[in-house]
């Protein structure tokens, strides 16, 4: 089986099928990864759908420098940033009047929604080590890899982060 | 404390995943669908340049022909030429060409059909 360096090289060769076999392996894991921000399927799947078309863009610049999966979650914050950023601008433009699905007088989405409605409300690198850190559950090491930042800079971000958040949601 | 806080907060796990064929096929659909919206927009671009290009050069165009005009006006009244003095020889150009013409009727007729307004006073003097 090959690995993920051998595969971007094959795509950077010209061999889309090697850029289809990453799609493969990674689509899960980056559909989980924006399902637990959103709890919705649709949203998840276009969120994905936007990553991996970033990546088929960009992955013939990928210079190797980091590993895939880093360069994967970098991707999956920033387009999860630039969709919260659209959401709530049309909010603020009033363009999102549909009524909400039946599903989402559940409590828990509630709370997800207020959640990340306060997540939105934090500054950008707050938002991103927030956001890896609740729904990845990944270590402060690994964030500060993925945003190229050091590992105590990653705590005390989120320790910020998380600190506003109390104080937006009142808890 | 925090991740307590946070904890509240349920991350649900998806029920069930795309199917992996069919989203790689939307996928490469949504890619060639937006580079298709690129061309397009990089032609009508294009387009757009082009129209303004061709209007600045036709503007400046005609502001050279107007300057032109100005400026034969100018040699013009620099030499002593006005207006009337080109009536003049419009109407000395008709009648000599209808006194040198061996058929005057087929000369009259040609001027007539050119439209030729000194013709017009060469006949009234005829007449007068």
């Amino acid at each position: 089986m090959k690995n993920d360096d051998q595969l971007i090289h094959e795509f950077q060769n010209g061999h889309r099928q090697a850029f289809d076999e990453l799609v493969r392996r990674y689509l899960d894991s980056v559909y989980s990864f924006f399902f637990r921000l959103t709890g919705d399927e649709m949203e998840s799947e276009d969120m994905a759908q936007d990553v991996f078309l970033q990546l088929y863009k960009y992955l013939p610049k990928f210079r190797f420098e980091s590993s895939f999966t880093t360069y994967l979650y970098r991707i999956n914050t920033n387009v999860a940033i630039t969709v919260f950023r659209k959401k709530h601008w049309r909010k603020l433009l009033h363009l999102d009047q549909v009524p909400e699905p039946a599903t989402q007088t559940d409590d828990g989405v509630f709370k997800k929604q207020e959640l990340w409605s306060a997540i939105r409300r934090l500054p950008k690198q707050q938002q991103r080590i927030v956001m890896l850190r609740t729904s990845q559950q990944l270590p402060y090491k690994d964030i500060a890899a993925i945003l190229n930042i050091s590992e105590s800079s990653a705590k005390v971000n989120y320790h910020h982060g998380v600190q506003k958040l109390k104080s937006i949601l009142q808890v | 404390m925090e991740k307590e806080t946070l904890h509240e907060i349920p991350f649900s796990e998806p029920d069930r995943f795309p199917d992996k064929t069919a989203f790689i096929n939307r996928l490469h659909d949504a890619r060639i669908e937006a580079g298709m919206r690129r061309s397009r927009r990089m032609a009508t671009i294009q387009a757009f340049a082009v129209l303004i290009v061709a209007g600045i050069l036709s503007f400046s165009g005609l502001s050279e022909e107007r300057l032109s005009q100005q400026t034969s006006a100018l040699v013009w009244s620099a030499y002593g030429i006005n207006d009337s003095l080109v009536t003049d020889y419009e109407y000395d150009l008709a009648l000599y060409l209808i006194d040198e013409s061996e058929d005057i009727y087929s000369t009259i007729e040609f001027l007539e059909s050119v439209n030729y307004q000194p013709l017009t006073a060469v006949m009234e003097e005829n007449h007068e």
